[in-house]
């Protein structure tokens, strides 16, 4: 019966083309339209969410306020002595990882020179709180100490080619050699940040990268993107109101004489609300908004609606043809449900 | 085989009621060949899709092989028909877009038939109306008459118990409305009930029995010897 049914409708398109092509050239058009945005839109809400711990991980970020309170700077990333503190009073923080992104750094490679951009300082944790599949090394120590690089897939293929690049040297800036420590597949596209390298956070350590002091005292560097795992369900708004008190009792020396907590403040950001949600400065990608998402959304539902009714305009005109059909099938024995497939063909 | 019995049928619009069948009683009995004959709009085509089950009647009884079906659903009516009943129209009515064999297959289709019995009954049906010759042929390159013959082909090819033909001839040549006169004739005489609407006294000639309509009422009837 089907087959009848694409028999005439293949002819029917056949025997007229012109109408046929305007007809199927214009709702496939919609269609494709709306099928690719629809694309975009579901890579657009897919944003992080590929880690498992998605809905419990968390970045803090900085605001800062003036003497009359207003809001001055809004950071997607925090100083180090926060990665440092909050640990220990903030038990709920499962685990914590840091990353610092690196302006473009020209790197060595045997005789060979690139400029990079791709390059994160992070710490070991980062494998406890994302999903990141090591391929070569290992995860729990390939960041441990100083000195350790891990590479992307990609960026292990560009420096070494086929020849396995474990403990191979990377020469960084013409200051100091790293060691490929591990290989990672790379971050997908959904994902707000994207490293191509990861340099050991041990490395920050060193005095004449960083120092420890430095990472324990320098309150002012808000370049550290950290990340929290919450456990499964937990009132983050609890968490967030404890801010204040943490800010009042280390950050005394940096706001002599106002009240720490009334110039900056904290907050936890979701991980999988970044993509869309949020446009602070110095974001550790570029994102998106979800003002965007409805537009498109609103524009493919338009697209649909006028390539629908452009086809129903065009088949209402060729209908008596087919109600003459209809009847005809009817009267050789066609129940009412393949009657209604004949006209939904 | 058909008992109806004060049958009614009104076409309302918002402006006018039309009756079209106005408490008709009539029988035919298993094997007759009936012409039904009458002016323009005195009901003989709304007699004939009652009768064909493609529309329901206001009021009144229809009892089709001792059955009442005045009140079956369309599924109901869908199967009866399918299985009992074959149509011919004067526009012939066959699918431009299905060649000659698939216009007769296509009620075979809708019984359920196995693709290979469908061909064998195809075969066997255009072979007997002889236009097995221009089976891949399509409707519109047929005559008039060729047009007929297929109608007459799908109308038979389910073995159907009764025939109902809405001025077969209507719109043929004499040559070729003889010819399918004498097809629905020679039908009849292997035991098929004809149900014919005609305005043709010569094709009327070809039935049993003769039944003049008249403002949906019956006003006359003819036997004929």
């Amino acid at each position: 019966m089907i087959r009848n049914y694409i028999t005439i409708a293949w002819r029917n398109l056949l025997r007229y083309k012109f109408i046929s092509t305007i007809n199927l050239f214009g709702l496939t058009m919609g269609l494709t339209c709306c099928l690719l945005i629809a694309a975009y839109i579901h890579r657009e809400l897919s944003f992080d969410k590929y880690h498992k711990n998605a809905d419990n991980i968390y970045r803090l970020t900085r605001n800062f306020y003036t003497q009359d309170g207003t809001l001055a700077l809004k950071l997607s990333s925090v100083s180090p002595p926060f990665g440092h503190y909050m640990p220990s009073e903030f038990p709920e923080f499962q685990k914590m990882t840091r990353l610092l992104n690196f302006p473009t750094i020209p790197l060595m490679v045997g005789e060979k020179r690139f400029n990079e951009a791709g390059l994160f300082i992070a710490d070991e944790f980062l494998f406890d709180v994302f999903d990141v599949e090591v391929i070569k090394g290992n995860p729990k120590s390939a960041l441990v100490d100083p000195y350790s690089i891990m590479l992307s897939e990609e960026m292990a293929k560009k420096y070494f080619g086929a020849a396995d690049p474990m403990d191979k040297s990377i020469r960084y800036n013409s200051t100091f050699d790293l060691k490929v420590t591990g290989v990672y597949k790379s971050f997908p596209s959904n994902s707000h940040i994207r490293p191509e390298m990861l340099l050991s956070f041990s490395t920050l350590r060193d005095n004449t990268v960083y120092g420890e002091e430095r990472l324990r005292r320098n309150w002012g560097n808000n370049a550290f993107l950290t990340y929290v795992l919450l456990p499964q369900g937990h009132d983050v708004q609890q968490t967030i109101n404890r801010f204040p008190s943490f800010i009042d009792k280390h950050l005394q020396m940096e706001y002599a004489g106002n009240q720490p907590s009334k110039m900056t403040t904290l907050d936890l950001q979701p991980l999988t609300s970044i993509h869309l949600h949020s446009n602070l400065d110095d974001e550790g990608g570029r994102n998106s908004d979800i003002k965007r998402v409805y537009i498109f959304s609103a524009i493919a539902i338009f697209i649909l609606l006028i390539a629908c009714i452009n086809y129903m305009n065009l088949s209402t005109a060729r209908s008596s043809l087919r109600a003459r059909e209809i009847g005809i099938r009817k009267a050789v024995g066609a129940g009412k449900k393949i009657i209604g497939i004949a006209v939904f063909e | 085989m058909i008992k109806i019995k004060d049958l009614e049928k009104i076409y309302r619009t918002e402006e006018v009621e039309t009756v079209a069948l106005n408490k008709l009683s009539m029988e035919i009995k298993e094997g007759e060949f009936v012409a039904i004959m009458g002016p323009s709009g005195c009901g003989k085509s709304t007699l004939l899709n009652i009768l064909g089950l493609l529309d329901d009647a206001d009021a009144g009884s229809f009892v089709f092989n001792n059955i009442e079906v005045a009140h079956f659903n369309e599924r109901k009516r869908a199967d009866l028909r399918k299985h009992n009943i074959g149509f011919v129209f004067q526009s012939f009515n066959l699918i431009d877009e299905l060649t000659v064999f698939e216009n007769v297959e296509l009620p075979l289709i809708y019984t359920g038939v196995k693709a290979a019995d469908r061909k064998k009954r195809v075969e066997e049906v255009l072979d007997k109306v002889q236009i097995m010759h221009r089976r891949n042929h399509y409707p519109q390159q047929l005559s008039g008459g060729q047009q007929q013959r297929v109608a007459v082909a799908r109308a038979v090819v389910n073995n159907p118990k009764l025939i109902l033909a809405d001025e077969p001839t209507g719109n043929l040549d004499s040559s070729n409305g003889n010819e399918v006169m004498q097809m629905l004739t020679d039908l009849n005489e292997q035991g098929t009930t004809i149900v014919m609407v005609t305005h043709s006294e010569h094709d009327a000639r070809y039935s049993h029995r003769i039944i003049r309509m008249l403002d949906g009422q019956t006003v006359l009837e003819n036997i004929m010897v």
